[in-house]
């Protein structure tokens, strides 16, 4: 499992973007994390993802162990090779290379090496849509097959844990639904993830545990289906209207993938 | 007609030369956005190699050695800079090449004196009469030789790991380091490559009938700088297609006489058709140009 204690993370060592932060990720479950702009996530998963550096970021306090041994020092590529993957927010595919190639490479942080034909089948068996599509450059892709391909390319590397860093990005609210479902789909398959998202609906309903970040420190956390009912979670992300404001506003929510904003209540 | 024909061939031969070193150029670019201003040098050190080592052993061996030293240098520029610069910017890195060309340029000069040296190439200046054209043998060997690296280049760019790497990494370094991609030792094999490959365009390049090999080489070798230019600084392809039209265009001016302003057009040519292609097509023939589905 993963376990993030008192993290402390900041930019150029002024910014401080991480202020003590602590989470665990058990086993074979989904954690959310959720939280506005600025919040710190995408600074979490890349201190998770050891690519902080790549950001001018640096760790200064706090641990960070995934089965026990600290995750701290690693490079990028060593922390795939440990089994921990991160499909990078906005996508990233290799646009100027095929779909194929793009899966391809992803699998060059595997550790088994042998198992990558039969993973790729694995990975088109999922998305469909990118088996007919597999000869095509990836930049002409929909935004909602980028996605899929983005997902399916860090699966190459048989990850034990999945990063999302905002997989709603930008989509349409059919296609939220579907990633939902197939994060549910990978789940299930045994890989454990930590999905960052401003959706928090969709987020909610795939997440076993939720954090919630505000600047830098975790301001709530707990089984997803608890958070979901409190008053703070359904004000400020899932856009319910709470007993403070009395009028509902939100008949639009019963789509899970549906608009998380509401009017602001007179 | 005939003349033409001659023209052409040499025109393939020179160019499939500079293909190879414009290669050079396109390669460590795509690894590591720089321009490597020691390619010339490095060439003409894997040149020297050679010439010293072929009458001690098989001119095949003493290639061999040439390339293999020739990565050797090219990968201790890619390593000083990786090493202490690496987080500074590329300007850096790029005036760092200057410098190692400088010193080693300066110390081949002087380990040449006045000498012309002879790479030992079996070819000598034997002629082969193709029906419709006269060429040397060294300049059809080369057409043959440059045509089995830079094919076995593009395969390897197209379907070796390493080449998947090589172009993930030019495209999206970070989104290439998260998925595992190790870039270090991919763009460290990238100027080995490099530097390898000048090597052996150092042996066409010397070759009859050229008289030999010495410091100024150099200078010739880095007519490929426009053939990268004019192809597109990073497109593998675009350095074929700028070295073909630089060597053409050179055999052509050269063959046909042609002046320009009481000198050699040919000593000119390859910038002046770089600057031409960059009027029109201001990222190269084959550059990238924004791929993108709105």
């Amino acid at each position: 499992m993963l376990e993030v204690r008192d993290l402390q993370v900041s930019y150029g060592g002024v910014v401080r973007a991480l202020r003590g932060v602590s989470l665990d990720l058990p086993l074979g479950k989904v954690v959310a994390v959720l939280g506005s702009n600025g919040a710190g996530k995408s600074t979490l998963l890349r201190t998770v993802s050891s690519s902080l550096r790549l950001h001018g970021g640096a760790v200064v306090g706090g641990t960070i162990t995934y089965d026990g041994r600290s995750l701290q020092g690693l490079d990028a590529a060593e922390t795939v090779r440990r089994g921990i993957v991160q499909v990078p927010e906005g996508r990233r595919v290799f646009g100027r290379m095929t779909v194929e190639e793009n899966l391809k490479a992803g699998g060059l942080g595997a550790r088994d090496k042998s198992t990558r034909a039969a993973m790729r089948e694995r990975v088109y068996a999922m998305f469909p849509v990118l088996a007919e599509r597999r000869y095509g450059r990836a930049a002409l892709l929909s935004g909602g097959e980028q996605q899929m391909l983005a997902i399916g390319r860090a699966l190459m590397a048989s990850p034990e844990l999945l990063i999302l860093d905002e997989p709603s990005l930008g989509l349409a609210p059919r296609v939220v639904g579907q990633i939902g479902g197939v994060i549910r789909d990978i789940n299930t398959a045994g890989t454990s993830v930590l999905l960052v998202e401003q959706n928090a609906t969709m987020a909610l309903s795939v997440a076993d545990i939720a954090y919630v970040l505000d600047v830098g420190e975790v301001s709530l956390s707990g089984s997803a289906e608890e958070l979901s009912q409190t008053d703070d979670v359904k004000r400020l992300y899932l856009g319910r209207a709470t007993v403070d404001n009395g009028t509902p506003a939100g008949a639009a929510t019963a789509d899970p993938a549906g608009v998380t904003l509401s009017r602001w209540q007179g | 007609m005939t003349d033409f024909l001659s023209y052409l061939v040499n025109g393939i031969s020179l160019g499939g030369i500079y293909a190879l070193i414009a290669l050079g150029f396109v390669v460590v670019f795509k690894a590591t956005e720089v321009v490597n201003f020691a390619h010339g040098s490095l060439l003409v050190l894997g040149g020297y190699v050679i010439a010293r080592l072929h009458t001690d052993v098989p001119f095949v061996v003493a290639v061999l050695a040439g390339c293999a030293v020739a990565a050797v240098g090219a990968l201790v520029i890619e390593r000083l800079y990786s090493w202490r610069l690496r987080d500074s910017n590329l300007n850096a890195l790029a005036i760092l090449t200057i410098g190692v060309d400088i010193l080693l340029i300066t110390e081949l000069t002087r380990r040449f004196g006045p000498d012309i040296l002879s790479t030992g190439d079996p070819w000598g200046n034997k002629i082969v009469d193709l029906g419709f054209a006269e060429i040397a043998q060294a300049r059809l060997v080369g057409i043959g030789v440059t045509a089995v690296l830079l094919a076995a280049f593009f395969v390897a760019f197209k379907y070796s790991s390493w080449g998947i790497a090589m172009r993930a990494g030019a495209e999206d370094g970070e989104a290439a380091a998260l998925m595992g991609i190790r870039r270090g030792r991919v763009t460290m094999t990238a100027w080995a490559v490099a530097g390898a490959l000048a090597a052996v365009a150092a042996v066409f390049l010397c070759a009859f009938p050229t008289p030999g090999l010495d410091a100024s080489v150099r200078l010739t070798a880095l007519r490929a700088f426009p053939a990268a230019i004019l192809g597109g600084l990073d497109s593998t392809a675009g350095a074929v297609v700028g070295g073909l039209a630089i060597g053409i265009a050179e055999a052509m001016t050269s063959g046909y006489s042609v002046k320009l302003a009481g000198g050699n057009l040919n000593d000119v040519v390859p910038y002046l058709v770089m600057l031409l292609v960059l009027l029109v097509r201001p990222s190269g023939l084959l550059g990238t140009k924004e791929l993108t589905r709105v």
